[in-house]
């Protein structure tokens, strides 16, 4: 049994190297500016449900529309590979308001702690990224997005994952996401975070009594990218209640800490159980060689 | 050497044929899913985005768990009873994994680059999934290691066996410690979608109960393997060996049952128990039959033979799919207007894989040497 003390050693050394290949992290997201990224504002109370910043989302995307049966009008019913974003109408109770769905550029966003191979990404100046040449495709982004956000490109025989990109490919040309910038009603507002913020706050400060007296997003899931101003309670537009904990809180948290654990106890186990029992003398591994 | 394998055993019975074809059917199946895309061969959709396959890869990575754990008892705990299992177990959890990746391929919407895990900068420490990807690649190598000398020896290749041999302990040493990380990581992954996945199996203690289901559910399954193997070939069972698997196992499951309904008390969820629809249903389902009736047969009289043991298994692994599937697929909400039923090409590649692992087993079982130690005791 000479063989067995040399391999504890190569076990014990690789149970080190395990745990230094997975030093402590912070959250996935952890380096994002909050205040200083780029931000959405959608005022529900201002939009007239025209869906232009729909139309405009597609044309600047190249997306094909999803006709009615007449086949006359573009009219998806929910976000889809070619729907990035949508407006839908809540009515009920003698309320009503429109809202605004797309990705929410999450500060936290659970589908970048999710992705295996780092396709989804959180961007310093604010909007969760995709990459294609990444991407394999599982599909844990689409389960782990508290919106239900990523939508899959089905039909196609190499899949891709589609969401909203905040227009990135317009912020290079210091342009604004399109459908910003078709809004013509004034119910769609885009600038740094902080100062949505700021003027979020303020509208809800001069105008009592319009508004539900809550900006969403702003702490939600831990913080997101796209705001909402509404004179409808929040769920009832289908904007979850997540807590203000980022939603990945606790995967991050257990990522960096639970690997080395098992690892390094794993192997003090593993040589303790050898050490301990091999001294009562039944040597199983030895075995094969009285044949 | 092992002795000479009879003539007897050499003669192909109807089963390989019916298993061979249905392999046939899935290899068929799986081609075609890979060229055709995944609308045209399955009815996943944006809110099912994982359905019937992911399912059954959950699944199966505990049950092929039975050959970590029982790697585990016979090379570090010394018990040489075990040791007399270890090759069918190795086998079982081999055919396992190697089931899992082949499923896991079908599955992905981009498979021409799911090598894409393996690259450095590429990987995200922060996903369990990665971790698990990860892990699954290199246990299956572990794994061709740990079961090459039972082919190798055949054709009398002393050289590789002798050094996988020399450094079984590192190989196997390895192998456990990887699969302890990714069985547990399976649950982690699923922490992340608390929003989504009912109550009744969200916990934050999943990694535990996942590693737990590995360790009860991978030795009950090599007892389930070990019987059926030993009776097919006409060897002798150890009874004292099936009660050691059946008081293990019965100490694990008891303390896993412990856990899910102490968590569903602690967080105040018993309630859902009855309150809850098919979810009820299901919880009960997974419960009484991955948890109770195994464990009373365990406590029989019956359940301390080896068709107790047997039984008991097979009951374990039936809850362990309920319980899975229902984690990986069933208890993740969805709007209530979609619906998701697994397309034909979905169920038969699924089952034509499963066939092609079966038969893979059986021809080892039937052409190789499983059990020297048993057979070398049985001849003399």
């Amino acid at each position: 049994m000479s063989l067995s003390r040399r391999s504890f050693i190569k076990l014990a050394g690789l149970g080190t190297v395990g745990t230094l290949l997975c030093p402590p992290v912070a959250l996935a997201a952890g380096g994002v500016d909050a205040a200083n990224g780029v931000a959405m504002l959608y005022d529900a109370t201002k939009c007239i449900g025209c869906k232009a910043c729909q139309n405009a989302c597609k044309d600047w995307n190249r997306n094909p529309p999803e006709l009615d049966p007449s086949g006359l009008y573009d009219a998806p019913l929910e976000l889809s590979a070619d729907t990035w974003t949508l407006i839908q109408l809540y009515e009920g109770n003698g309320e009503r308001s429109f809202v605004k769905l797309q990705c929410m550029h999450c500060l936290y966003p659970a589908c970048v702690s999710a992705c295996p191979v780092k396709a989804l990404q959180k961007s310093p100046d604010g909007p969760v990224t995709y990459d294609p040449k990444r991407c394999i495709g599982c599909r844990y982004c689409m389960v782990a997005c508290p919106f239900r956000v990523p939508r899959f490109k089905w039909d196609a025989v190499l899949s891709v994952v589609t969401k909203c990109t905040f227009c990135k490919d317009r912020l290079v040309k210091k342009l604004g996401p399109a459908c910003v910038e078709a809004c013509p009603a004034g119910a769609l507002a885009w600038g740094k975070r902080g100062a949505l913020l700021a003027e979020a706050h303020q509208r809800l400060s001069e105008n009592p009594g319009q508004y539900v007296n809550y900006v969403y997003g702003e702490h939600d899931g831990g913080g997101t990218s796209v705001l909402y101003l509404s004179s409808v309670p929040f769920e009832k537009l289908g904007l979850p209640d997540l807590g203000h904990e980022p939603v990945p809180a606790l995967n991050d948290f257990l990522a960096p800490i639970i690997l080395p654990t098992i690892f390094i106890g794993g192997v003090l186990t593993l040589i303790s159980a050898r050490f301990l029992s091999g001294r009562r003398g039944s040597a199983a591994v030895g075995h094969k060689k009285e044949h | 050497m092992p002795p000479k394998v009879s003539k007897r055993k050499l003669s192909i019975p109807y089963s390989f044929y019916v298993l061979g074809a249905l392999t046939a059917l899935g290899v068929v199946l799986s081609i075609y899913r890979l060229a055709m895309g995944l609308e045209a061969t399955t009815n996943l959709s944006d809110h099912y985005p994982w359905g019937l396959w992911i399912g059954l890869d959950v699944f199966l990575i505990p049950v092929a768990g039975a050959a970590f754990t029982v790697s585990a008892i016979s090379h570090f705990w010394n018990r040489e009873d075990y040791h007399r299992i270890l090759r069918p177990a190795v086998f079982t959890g081999l055919l396992g994994y190697v089931s899992v990746a082949v499923i896991l391929i079908l599955d992905l919407g981009r498979w021409h680059q799911f090598y894409n895990i393996l690259i450095p900068n590429y990987i995200n420490l922060h996903s369990f999934l990665e971790e698990v990807a990860l892990s699954v690649t290199l246990y299956t190598m572990i794994l061709i290691l740990e079961a090459a000398p039972t082919l190798l020896e055949r054709w009398n290749l002393r050289l590789p066996i002798h050094f996988i041999e020399r450094n079984i302990l590192l190989i196997a040493g390895v192998g456990i410690l990887i699969s302890t990380v990714h069985q547990s990581s399976l649950g982690s992954m699923f922490l992340l979608v608390k929003h989504r996945l009912h109550p009744l199996w969200w916990t934050p203690i999943l990694p535990l109960l996942f590693l737990l289901q590995a360790l009860f559910g991978g030795v009950a399954t090599a007892g389930v393997v070990v019987k059926l193997t030993l009776d097919k070939l006409g060897l002798p069972l150890d009874a004292g060996l099936f009660r050691k698997i059946n008081k293990l196992v019965s100490i694990l499951l008891a303390l896993y049952l412990i856990l899910r309904l102490g968590d569903l008390a602690v967080t105040g969820e018993l309630g859902l128990l009855f309150g809850a629809g098919g979810y009820s249903l299901l919880a009960w389902g997974d419960l009484l039959i991955g948890c109770a009736i195994p464990l009373l047969i365990l406590l029989s009289r019956f359940g301390k033979r080896a068709e107790g043991v047997f039984w008991a298994g097979i009951w374990i692994v039936l809850g362990i799919f309920i319980n899975r599937v229902t984690i990986s697929w069933i208890g993740l909400s969805a709007p209530p207007w979609a619906t998701y039923v697994p397309h034909p090409v979905e169920v038969l590649s699924s089952l034509g894989i499963l066939a092609g692992a079966v038969l893979a087993y059986l021809i080892v079982a039937r052409f190789f040497n499983l059990f020297p130690e048993i057979e070398h005791a049985h001849h003399q």
